[in-house]
């Protein structure tokens, strides 16, 4: 009888021990913010083809800097206090230091319209040197705020 | 009275091993220094890191056919031999090796893995800005996020490791006054009048360049045969 619960517990523990590696994101709070993140990264992604990589679509940048822009107000509370429990790489910093976190959000945001300014006036050396403004700005807060 | 005689010297490491080893410790620290300071692309810490690779299959290849220190076959030993030599160690009566004694081997290799490990998950990892590795195209944003997470994991690993390293060189000069420096420097040992005479072959620096040439083709290739 023993031995038969202790090879029963013995079969089923590593199952459980692993069952979180499989299981999928369910908090509404964790999968809209990456949403609007992947959103903002896939901008970024086509902006950089353009500036950096010589992808002929020069006029599309302001369409992706007017979409980073849209992303972020579309944020909405995405950080509610628990979401830092998860399949997540906010860091518990993004509650504990909210003054903090909200000054580097409105550096991101306003480094966005920046970008969105220069790529409306088309001179792309001036773009480029927003864009990269706009990456230290999203560096800044991942290196206090995102897990590695 | 004793004649004194000038010890015998040991031609010990062999210069592409010197020049390896000491090319990695500038490139790892540059390394570092190239990811603080680098620009958004991270363009000088790839090139970097192409570099390290490298000299890391340069090494590895050199583990087969350079000098007799260099080869793993005469410095990977089974566990029997590290215990015993960490033990004769404690009890000061451990035999001299040339090259790499038995616990030594096994922290290269475990040195060399560390750092394959670190060049290769950087060729896949991402700073989600604008940074990515070459091959980070290759898989999913999951994986390549995982592989991003152990490049840095793997900065503090090897931090570790490079401190057990230096711990162990310096463990050498002062308490066994072994100089295991300067011969990383001069590639030269000294015999040691109560050991036998041990037998070094080394390599010709010639063999070692065309192995060099070698790997930079294998990185290279490994790099970009994804993309055709």
């Amino acid at each position: 009888m023993i031995k038969n619960i202790f090879s029963m517990i013995s079969v089923v523990t590593p199952f459980l021990l692993v069952a979180p590696l499989f299981a999928e994101e369910s908090n509404p709070s964790i999968i809209h913010r990456q949403g609007i993140y992947g959103a903002v990264g896939g901008h970024m992604k086509a902006i950089k083809s353009i500036l950096l990589l010589e992808f002929d679509a020069a006029k599309d940048v302001t369409f992706h800097a007017q979409g980073i822009v849209d992303a972020f107000t579309h944020m909405g509370n995405s950080f509610p206090p628990g979401s830092d429990k998860g399949e997540t790489k906010a860091k518990p910093e993004i509650w504990t230091d909210k003054d903090k976190f909200a000054q580097l959000g409105k550096n991101a945001f306003g480094a966005a319209n920046e970008l969105l300014k220069t790529a409306q006036g088309g001179d792309k050396q001036i773009t480029l040197a927003a864009f990269k403004k706009l990456g230290e700005t999203c560096k800044s807060c991942h290196d206090d705020f995102k897990s590695k | 009275m004793a004649v004194a005689t000038s010890p015998r010297t040991i031609p010990t490491w062999d210069l592409p091993l010197r020049l390896c080893h000491w090319l990695l410790v500038a490139l790892v620290i540059d390394a570092w220094i190239s990811n603080k300071l680098g620009d958004m692309r991270l363009s000088w810490h790839i090139w970097n890191g192409y570099a390290i690779l490298i000299l890391l299959v340069f090494r590895i290849i050199w583990g087969f056919v350079g000098s007799s220190t260099a080869r793993f076959a005469n410095f990977m030993t089974g566990w029997s031999a590290v215990t015993h030599y960490l033990k004769s160690t404690m009890r000061g009566n451990a035999p001299y090796f040339p090259g790499h004694n038995p616990a030594g081997g096994w922290s290269v290799a475990a040195m060399l893995f560390l750092l394959t490990m670190q060049g290769m998950c950087g060729l896949f990892a991402s700073d989600d800005i604008m940074a990515s590795g070459p091959l980070n195209f290759l898989l999913s944003q999951t994986m390549t996020g995982k592989l991003s997470t152990l490049h840095s994991v793997g900065f503090w690993l090897l931090l570790g490791m490079i401190a057990l390293h230096l711990s162990g060189v310096f463990f050498y000069l002062f308490f066994k006054k072994d100089n295991l420096i300067t011969p990383m420097i001069t590639g030269i040992k000294y015999a040691r009048d109560n050991h036998p005479e041990p037998s070094v072959q080394i390599q010709s620096s010639w063999i070692a360049f065309l192995v060099l040439i070698g790997s930079s083709l294998l990185v290279w290739l490994g790099v970009q045969v994804w993309k055709w």
